[in-house]
């Protein structure tokens, strides 16, 4: 039986669960980032940039929706 | 981008078009940036306008909504040739629109020279966008400050910012994997609403319909709407109709969410 309380619980549980697993996926990305690489491959962006060149960007970026 | 050059019985020498075309090519971008950033038909004309004066060339623009053609001519000898340049959607962002306005004058008053004017264009490209946490609690204030402006209580006031953090929350991470817009607002009002009806399930405080009503205030797509209302204006009925389409779909589809979200939760009209 689909009753108020139910959907109203399931909304909130949803949205909580979606908030906590993002927080724990960004917290898991910090960790990784924290221990440094004393040798890796870059990217042929990162190994051939110079003084001058445009900076490497974060491409995280959102699009907002309503922005439109 | 196309570009079409104009047969003309004058005589232009290769430099005097390669500066013509970089010119136009500038114009074409510079234009093309600026309506996709969210600017109405009447700013763009004016301030290519602007700039095209500046530095002796004649423009024609045909703005539609998903490209640019721009005619350029040389103001003396009327050589001329077309740009079609297409426009991809991002998101609005009035610091760009600023941005270049103050560009196109800095090219009217100082006479910036064009290679320049492309350099300072390429910067405001990359201006940062404002950081997401803080966009979404300043949003979360401003639909709790309508839940107040509509005579919402205190405890309405705290459901409609819990519901309005909730559902942009869900807006940003569903906008970030790339999913429909429609679908979007569809499930961020859905949400927004449930949640936004937590005074009257609950029974507290004294107006829980003000909460639900304005818990999705924040998806109203505003900006397109006095865009389309500028351009209607001016004349520009195509952009008007375009972006009146656009807005008046999305305003559907927040009805749709808002209406789901009210029948599950047995309130309101149904």
């Amino acid at each position: 039986m689909l009753t108020p309380m139910t959907v109203w619980l399931s909304v909130a549980v949803c949205m909580i669960a979606l908030a906590v697993c993002r927080i724990f996926r960004t917290a898991a990305k910090g960790a990784k980032g924290f221990h440094k690489k004393f040798i890796e491959i870059a990217s042929e962006r990162e190994v051939i940039w110079v003084p001058g060149d445009m900076p490497v960007r974060d491409n995280d970026d959102y699009e907002d929706a309503d922005d439109l | 981008m196309m570009i079409t050059k104009m047969p003309t019985t004058s005589e232009i020498t290769d430099a005097e078009f390669s500066v013509l075309k970089d010119t136009g090519r500038f114009l074409a971008d510079y234009a093309a940036l600026l309506l996709k950033s969210g600017a109405t038909c009447v700013r763009l004309e004016k301030s290519v306008n602007r700039m095209a004066y500046a530095w002796h060339t004649d423009v024609a623009i045909t703005i539609t909504p998903h490209h640019i053609h721009l005619t350029i001519a040389d103001a003396e000898c009327g050589d001329s040739f077309t740009i079609i340049k297409g426009i991809d959607k991002t998101a609005i962002s009035y610091d760009i629109i600023t941005r270049l306005s103050r560009l196109s004058w800095a090219v009217a008053d100082n006479g910036l020279s064009v290679e320049n004017a492309r350099s300072a264009m390429v910067e405001i490209m990359h201006t940062p966008v404002a950081d997401r946490h803080w966009v979404l609690f300043a949003v979360s204030c401003a639909n709790a400050s309508f839940c107040r402006l509509f005579g919402g209580d205190i405890v309405a006031m705290a459901t409609v910012f819990a519901a309005t953090i909730a559902g942009y929350y869900l807006k940003q991470v569903l906008s970030g994997c790339k999913i429909d817009v429609r679908i979007v607002f569809v499930l961020c009002a859905f949400v927004s609403s449930v949640l936004g009806a937590t005074d009257w399930l609950f029974h507290i405080g004294s107006t829980p319909d003000v909460a639900l009503a304005t818990s999705v205030l924040y998806l109203v797509p505003g900006i397109p709407f006095l865009n389309s209302f500028s351009d209607m204006i001016d004349g520009h009925y195509v952009c008007f109709f375009s972006r009146l389409t656009d807005a008046v779909i999305l305003t559907g589809c927040l009805s749709v969410g808002l209406c789901a979200g009210m029948m599950l939760m047995h309130a309101g009209m149904f």
